[in-house]
């Protein structure tokens, strides 16, 4: 090659350096697992009577708290954690066993519930009788910004009165960064 | 040469710059257009190399490409082609030795590049238009082809464009930590941390003196994650002094196996910051915890009342 094709080579690598290179995809949208835990695994149970409340961080008691720090997510991109719990829950007829997740003093998602309470899921089917043991599992999406957050899961009975539990419980939190829109980092879905 | 530690990385796939490395075994004749004024038509396939080909003929006017070839080398062609226009061509994989014949006559160069490439996979990077002057047609802006990747049919598949953080070589981000923008200096410790690990531990306990407090606090969150190992006092004076809560709730995690650990999670229950006192409180709970005497397993509910636990 002669010098000014030599000379043009190197202008054009520059700008490659600027534009970035193309790359297998297998590192995109990557978990990263903050934490897992473990509860109610010594024969004890947590058990309440209470009741769930719309606002959050109430209601219920609570099962489930962890801290954890998120970094700075890149330009363009959102930070999305994901907290999951799976267990063995009991619940006597007549009532639902709710759960709520929150990230500070936010739900980690406040919508509604068919079965029960705005901001808790209802996992169990009341089979009307005296014994209902089922493995239970939920996983809930929050946006968070850079920081430190803290995480709770609450436990409560719908109808305030009849006892439910949670006992052999694993909890996990996971974070990821997707791109910032209006349809993938935990947003409203279609049917 | 392009090599690991160079300025360009070696994706996977393999990626050349035209004129800088050859590769490839091909040795197809590949059909290319043979073009009137502005229009290409498909012509004839070429021969095996013969002995002397003659010397391409390029011309690029106003990102308009006239070119005539005969037999010759897809990445020469290529490359004459690139120095023309002023639009890299990046050559990854087997690509490149194969012969072609080409007959361009002024026609736009990113639809001569398209004909060219039909039988390859490839990338178009277009630049954004610039905003229409006042009273100009909207289409008066078009947006301008910036640079060309080429791989073999079927390896563009499962790629992707990367940002040049994931890379560039480590020493240049090692010239960005004394960067003046604070996000610039944790963006590159933060990729040093994760490429070397403890090897960058003195880049570590410098940065964790750095005014800016996002620049400790993100740094720390790095080197945590990632398994830096920091001093037990320069964790401690973090956590005691640093006035970021990210940094002092960093800082307390990290001392988390610390012989006094309960003592600096009593002394967070205090601090100013919700998040630190509440990782305060997991601590001293998991402490407690294990030193908890173990209830026998069948101990677990009241033995009667809306709180009997169902048998």
């Amino acid at each position: 090659m002669n010098r000014k094709g030599k000379a043009v080579c190197a202008l054009l690598l520059v700008q490659l350096l600027a534009w970035g290179v193309f790359v297998p995809t297998a590192d995109a949208g990557g978990l990263k697992r903050l934490s897992a835990q473990f509860r109610r695994f010594a024969g004890d149970v947590d058990i309440t009577t209470a009741g769930p409340s719309t606002t959050p961080g109430a209601g219920g008691i609570q099962v489930y708290s962890k801290s954890f720090t998120i970094p700075a997510p890149k330009a363009g991109q959102q930070a999305v954690v994901f907290i999951t719990m799976t267990g063995t829950a009991e619940q006597f007829a007549g009532t639902f066993v709710e759960f709520s997740c929150t990230v500070d003093s936010s739900f980690c998602n406040g919508g509604g519930n068919a079965a029960g309470t705005a901001g808790w899921v209802t996992l169990m089917t009341d089979l009307e009788g005296s014994v209902q043991v089922y493995g239970v599992q939920y996983t809930w999406c929050a946006k968070v910004s850079s920081g430190a957050h803290t995480a709770t899961v609450r436990m409560a009975s719908t109808n305030g009165t009849n006892g439910v539990f949670l006992h052999n419980a694993h909890f996990f939190i996971d974070r990821t960064e997707l791109k910032t829109s209006t349809a993938d980092d935990c947003e409203l879905g279609a049917p | 040469m392009l090599e690991r530690g160079a300025s360009v990385r070696k994706p996977s796939a393999g990626l050349l710059v035209i004129g800088w490395l050859a590769l490839g075994t091909g040795g197809w004749a590949q059909e290319l257009p043979v073009a009137p004024t502005g229009e290409l038509k498909p012509g004839t396939a070429a021969a095996p190399a013969p002995p002397a080909a003659p010397k391409p003929v390029i011309t690029c006017k106003d990102k308009r490409l006239t070119a005539r070839a005969k037999d010759s080398q897809l990445e020469s062609l290529l490359e004459e082609i690139a120095l023309a226009c002023g639009v890299p061509v990046i050559l990854g994989g087997e690509v490149g030795d194969e012969r072609v014949s080409v007959e361009i006559n002024d026609f736009p160069v990113d639809e001569a590049l398209r004909q060219i490439l039909s039988r390859y996979d490839a990338f178009y990077l277009y630049e954004a238009a610039d905003e229409p002057r006042a009273g100009a047609e909207p289409a008066s802006a078009a947006p301008k082809l910036r640079s060309v990747w080429v791989y073999a049919r079927g390896q563009g598949s499962g790629l992707e464009p990367v940002p040049p953080e994931d890379w560039a070589s480590t020493r240049e981000f090692e010239k960005k930590l004394d960067d003046p923008d604070p996000e610039v200096r944790f963006r590159a410790l933060g990729i040093l941390i994760e490429r070397l690990g403890n090897g960058a531990r003195d880049a570590v306990l410098q940065a964790l003196n750095d005014p800016d407090e996002r620049v400790r606090a993100e740094v720390l969150q790095a080197a945590v994650e990632e398994g830096v190992e920091l001093p037990a006092d320069l964790l401690t004076n973090l956590f005691f002094n640093d006035p970021s809560a990210q940094v002092r709730f960093l800082a307390l995690e990290g001392l988390r196996d610390d012989p006094k650990a309960r003592e600096f999670a009593e002394r967070a229950l205090k601090d100013s910051d919700q998040h630190v006192q509440n990782l305060a409180r997991e601590i001293l709970a998991a402490l407690d915890e294990a030193t908890r005497p173990r209830p026998p397993a069948s101990s677990g509910s009241p033995a009667q009342g809306p709180l009997t636990r169902p048998k």
